[in-house]
């Protein structure tokens, strides 16, 4: 429509002001996009969802003394016929002010620590108020894009916009917040998979691209079930790589692991993302061994739950011998109606090749690790097919 | 001013929007008579925080979107 409006000359910017808000968690890719599409209006952010809208995309025609037009999303011909030639008298009403909230501020101010305890007290002052689960759940993720991360921050981000959809499933930015770092069942669309597009574009046009300070996750650009493009994992008749365990075990914590599951809980009949994280020791200066093989990853799962793989490679970077950097891997598991309520553990272990300090050790190890989570009754937001 | 409409606004439109009844939205929610709440907002490019006054005295199509 807005396409429509410019083309036809109904817009331009001597008739009206195109304003444009976002509520995405990392406003640095709509940044990408605006360049590469070639959109230069001002946008605004809103992160939190302080305007308290329950879906996108929205649009609001607001007359030059402040006031809103529109009852409904407004049609083309409403703005070029009525909004755009009508002289709307002043208004003395007062617009209504934000109230002061602790949480919001320091959120602002990027004080993640201040920001999750202030929406933490909020949910036990109402444990039914989803907005502030909501906001919990973006300022632990806000923390752990940041160096100032805590090991549990993304699962407690997880756990908390899984409340927050719980509590208000109708609200679909709560939704889509959860469905980006959650299974590909219940994903609308891949979300990011334009992004590696858009970066090539404007090289190929000659403008400078920064590469985004938040990595994507898989999950932001796995395409939904359905559709053939991103497998997570190849199903294949892999045996498993170290059935007597013979491979030593990382006693000495040179890689450490965690584990995050979206959403969490994860409802019985659905499915759940899981993501594996692991990371070389700095202190003991602990490099993946590139040249000797990839970090792999098994798993033992129970046979009432369905896997596209047991057996898992992470990538690794190209033209590099040794490498840091932290490796994920992620995976969906399927869980049946049969299910009971209660705690899922699936077993597993990791394989990789790491070396110590200036390569004067170089190891083969092995780390077991358990991802534990329990599953509730309930309508599930990622269902099977 | 050259514009584009974001990628996937035409596929949102047609999902479903839903309306919250005007008994379950917040008080600061943009309502149709009344001036649009005074919530002073980041920009993309990391100035001040502004509020729509900012545009006051022009007409201002404010579309809320998502770059996916």
């Amino acid at each position: 429509m807005l396409e429509d409006l410019e083309a036809d000359g109904t817009i331009d910017d001597n008739q009206v002001q195109l304003v444009g808000l976002i509520q995405e968690q990392h406003p640095e890719r709509c940044k990408l996009f605006m360049k590469w599409k070639k959109m230069d209006f001002p946008v605004l952010v809103d992160s939190l969802n302080r305007l308290g809208v329950w879906a996108v995309p929205m649009l609001w025609a607001i007359d030059a003394h402040g006031v809103v037009r529109n009852t409904t999303r407004p049609r083309k011909d409403w703005i070029r016929d009525k909004f755009l030639k009508t002289d709307y008298p002043e208004s003395s009403a007062e617009p209504a002010r934000e109230q002061r909230d602790t949480g919001v501020d320091a959120f602002l101010a990027r004080d993640w620590d201040n920001a999750i305890t202030a929406f933490e007290q909020q949910t036990k002052t109402d444990a039914k108020d989803a907005k502030a689960w909501f906001r919990l759940g973006c300022s632990l993720r806000a923390r752990h894009d940041s160096t100032d991360r805590k090991p549990d921050d993304f699962q407690r981000a997880i756990e908390a916009w899984t409340q927050a959809v719980r509590l208000f499933p109708r609200n679909y930015i709560f939704q889509r917040r959860l469905q980006q770092y959650g299974p590909r069942l219940g994903k609308p669309y891949p979300f990011y998979d334009w992004v590696a597009q858009a970066q090539a574009d404007l090289r190929k046009r000659g403008v400078p691209v920064e590469a985004l300070t938040v990595p994507l996750e898989g999950s932001e650009v796995a395409a939904p079930v359905g559709r053939p493009r991103g497998a997570i994992a190849e199903p294949n008749d892999a045996k498993e790589p170290d059935p007597e365990g013979t491979i030593d075990r990382d006693k000495d914590g040179w890689v450490g692991f965690a584990s995050v599951v979206a959403p969490k809980p994860p409802a019985i009949g659905g499915s759940v993302r899981a993501y594996l994280r692991f990371t070389p020791n700095r202190r003991k200066e602990i490099t993946w061994d590139n040249e000797a093989g990839p970090l792999r990853v098994w798993l033992n799962v129970p046979d009432s739950i369905h896997v596209a793989s047991s057996l898992l490679v992470a990538k690794m970077p190209e033209k590099s011998s040794s490498s840091s950097e932290v490796r994920t891997i992620e995976l969906e598991l399927e869980l049946p109606d049969e299910l009971a309520p209660g705690k899922v553990e699936v077993s597993g272990y990791a394989l990789y090749f790491v070396c110590s300090g200036k390569r004067d050790q170089c190891v083969h190890l092995r780390q077991d690790f358990t991802i534990a989570f329990d599953v509730v009754k309930g309508r599930p937001r990622h269902r099977r097919r | 001013m050259s514009m584009q409409h974001p990628v996937r606004v035409s596929s949102l439109l047609a999902a479903a929007l839903v309306l919250a009844p005007a008994s379950a939205q917040d008080a600061i929610t943009p309502k149709a008579g009344e001036p649009f709440p005074e919530i002073a907002f980041p920009t993309l490019t990391g100035g001040k925080p502004v509020t729509l006054a900012r545009f006051e005295g022009k007409k201002v199509l404010l579309i809320q979107f998502a770059s996916w």
